[in-house]
């Protein structure tokens, strides 16, 4: 196969010879790949000029892109430009001193950062430790209350945990899956407009997600599913490939979806039911979700909702992890935990429905290390991002 | 020698280093790119500087010190067309026919562009010779020459990344590729599919798998070549299972953006000649960038790195 090298002359190359005298590295490297072990390559000499430092450029090793007259017109440095001094003494001594100094510089700033990395530890945990106080602190007030502003409806009993409740949740279990009721909605958002659009989008990102896990049949098996921002993918095994089929018209199908990068289904063998893999990439609609007035949670109150709407659920949830302070800017939020897959459609769908000051931006559920033991178990982690109150 | 191969977003780059009676892959490294490097790159006032500081950040973080450099960069920043030419003229008319093919092809900005043509082996039945030729903007190696020259390299070698893959590929296989292979880049704005046919490049193809379902080439430097119907069965890919990839033997594939959801997928398909692999399996680099994972979908963007390793020869 020939061999392209822009770095010399243009127009017409010649043909590469069959034999080239400087092979010897090619074969030592073929050699090295066919024979993996460590040891000597073979016994030829082969020149080290090319590696060892040289204090002066000899004529010789000046670049072929430097050296074809034609080519010296190509890079424009021949006539148009002031030659760039080549010598490589006069250049490697700035360079070296530069090289020391950057070298020092990073030395000391690896100290630096090592103690500040210390401390950015410490302010995290302490920030974590206060959130999760506050949250747990919050969520026992609103259960044990019954005075929090959050207040559920009973309209879907049945998804509830029914054999091993928690005593404490058993006491206040909200009774619907469609919390805040008392929250009577803003006449107005108590968010900018401009982050509107965002909050909406997450909307509709969940509610698209909620539809496509609805498909499913009821014995398939998520090992992975991405939400990022207008693009779902996963592999989730089924028990057939005609269920499979059915399931992937239905979500082409869905209201949400705008077309299809790839839906490719196989029957894999060697592995237990359900056994028909598929894997797909869909492209969302988001841009039309319907728009309504956004509430203004503090960092508490949006803990609160959030841990006891993941408590209502049976969902092992760790607190939510807001990559700053208070401030009048959108932060980054990550709320992460694990349930079975109807437990995290519904968190994720309530979420959705009551009007936070947060978008969510990426969900990724994959099958958890316990459900090795077919338990059924996801981890989920929504990334998302929250929105100050409207100045 | 150090390989250093831009893709738009990173730069993936290697050291090979000579001693007496061996040779060793020192670095295999990879960085994120501070700008662009595509078509836009070359409005940007700051290039020079920009790869400069590039270059810098790399020589210091190499083992050793080292003046020789091969690079390589994006295909889709050249033009690539094969043109057949009858058997039996002077080089210098051959010379004359293709840059006046290539002058009718780019227009005006033909004087902008450095064009090199090379001679591709002749079928023995036909009567002519293919030659391919290719282009790309001057003002992309001033920026290069310049932003190296500065820190005392010396440039050996500049190619083509998937030509440079295909380069690795055909030192490290063989014959094991088969008479008839290609090469297939995922890109992040685009695919690229290089062909090879009896052990010389016959078609070079850019194309898009639309969202609708459908295919779309963008440049093939070889119409009417059989490239078109691979490119179908690649979107075929997409929806439907497949033992084996027809009319070729063997089908690679890689890319720059390891978080591809596509190119993820495809690693777990059970097509018999449709291949990922890793170029480093039996080099043992000193250090090795590991960030992306060890498997072959990762270590498979360091395909035209090593392809530029096997370089050294010149």
């Amino acid at each position: 196969m020939i061999k392209i090298n822009l770095a010399t002359k243009p127009g017409l190359q010649e043909e590469p010879k069959n034999i080239t005298v400087n092979d010897n590295l090619k074969d030592i490297l073929i050699r090295m790949s066919a024979t993996p072990k460590e040891q000597p390559v073979g016994d030829r000499i082969i020149d080290e000029s090319e590696t060892k430092p040289v204090p002066e450029a000899s004529k010789e090793e000046v670049s072929t892109f430097a050296l074809e007259e034609s080519n010296l017109e190509m890079t424009g440095q021949a006539k148009t430009e002031e030659p760039i001094p080549q010598t490589v003494s006069g250049i490697s001594d700035k360079l070296r001193e530069a090289e020391k100094i950057v070298e020092r510089k990073e030395k000391e700033y690896s100290k630096h950062s090592s103690k500040r990395i210390i401390l950015n530890i410490g302010i995290w945990i302490l920030v974590l430790v206060i959130i999760g106080t506050a949250g747990y602190w919050a969520y026992y007030k609103y259960f044990k209350t019954q005075t929090s502003s959050i207040t559920v409806e009973s309209k879907n009993e049945n998804i509830l945990p029914t054999e091993k409740p928690a005593p404490v949740v058993e006491e206040t279990q909200p009774s619907s899956s469609s919390e805040v009721a008392e929250v009577v909605p803003p006449k107005a958002s108590q968010i900018d407009e401009t982050y509107l659009p965002r909050i909406f989008a997450g909307i509709a990102r969940c509610q698209v997600l909620s539809q496509l896990v609805g498909t499913l049949p009821g014995n398939s098996r998520i090992q992975f599913l991405k939400l990022d921002k207008d693009k779902i993918n996963f592999l989730i095994f089924i028990d057939s490939e005609n269920n499979a089929q059915q399931a992937k018209t239905k979500m082409q199908n869905l209201p949400g979806i705008v077309s299809t990068q790839a839906f490719y289904i196989e029957h894999t063998a060697n592995i237990p039911a359900p056994a028909v893999q598929m894997m797909a990439i869909l492209n969302l609609r988001t841009e039309n979700a319907p728009s309504r007035n956004i509430r203004f949670y503090d960092d508490v109150s949006l803990s609160q909702v959030l841990w006891a709407t993941g408590k209502k659920h049976n969902l092992k949830l760790q607190p939510i992890s807001i990559a700053e302070p208070p401030a009048p800017k959108p932060r980054l939020a990550e709320i992460r935990g694990s349930g079975n897959l109807a437990d995290i459609i519904n968190l994720i769908s309530e979420l959705s429905s009551f009007d936070l000051n947060l978008s969510i931006e990426k969900i990724s559920l994959d099958l958890s290390s316990e459900s090795t033991l077919d338990t059924g178990i996801l981890n989920f982690n929504i990334s998302s991002v929250i929105y100050p109150q409207k100045l | 020698m150090l390989a250093v191969s831009f893709s738009t977003n990173f730069v993936r780059y290697g050291q090979l280093v000579k001693t007496d009676n061996s040779v060793s892959i020192e670095l295999i490294g990879k960085k994120k790119l501070p700008f662009r490097f595509n078509v836009t790159a070359l409005k940007n006032p700051d290039l020079v500087s920009n790869l400069e500081s590039l270059f810098f950040s790399i020589k210091n973080s190499l083992l050793m010190e080292d003046r020789f450099l091969a690079l390589s960069a994006p295909s889709e920043l050249f033009d690539i067309t094969i043109n057949s030419i009858d058997l039996g003229l002077e080089n210098e008319k051959v010379a004359e026919i293709l840059d006046w093919n290539q002058k009718q092809r780019l227009g005006e900005i033909f004087n902008k562009k450095f064009v090199q043509h090379y001679s591709l082996q002749p079928l023995i039945s036909a009567n002519k010779r293919d030659y391919l030729t290719i282009s790309y903007f001057k003002d992309w190696g001033r920026a290069i020459y310049q932003a190296s020259q500065r820190l005392g390299f010396i440039i050996k070698v500049f190619d083509l990344n998937i030509f440079s893959a295909a380069n690795a590929l055909e030192n490290l296989y063989k014959e094991k590729n088969g008479q008839n292979w290609g090469l297939w880049c995922i890109g992040e704005a685009r695919h690229t599919l290089l062909l090879i046919k009896s052990g010389e490049i016959s078609q070079y193809l850019e194309f898009n798998l639309n969202e609708n379902g459908e295919y779309e080439i963008l440049a093939d430097s070889h119409p009417g070549e059989g490239g078109e119907k691979v490119v179908s069965q690649i979107n075929d890919l997409r929806n439907f299972s497949r033992e084996t990839i027809e009319d070729i033997d063997n089908l690679y594939f890689f890319t720059y953006d390891v978080d591809s959801e596509f190119f993820n997928m495809l690693l777990t398909y059970d097509t018999n000649n449709l291949k990922c692999i890793n170029p480093l399996e039996n080099f043992k680099p000193k250090e090795l960038y590991k960030e992306d994972g060890l498997g072959p979908g990762a270590m498979s963007q360091f395909l035209d790195v090593v392809g530029l390793l096997f370089r050294s020869t010149l």
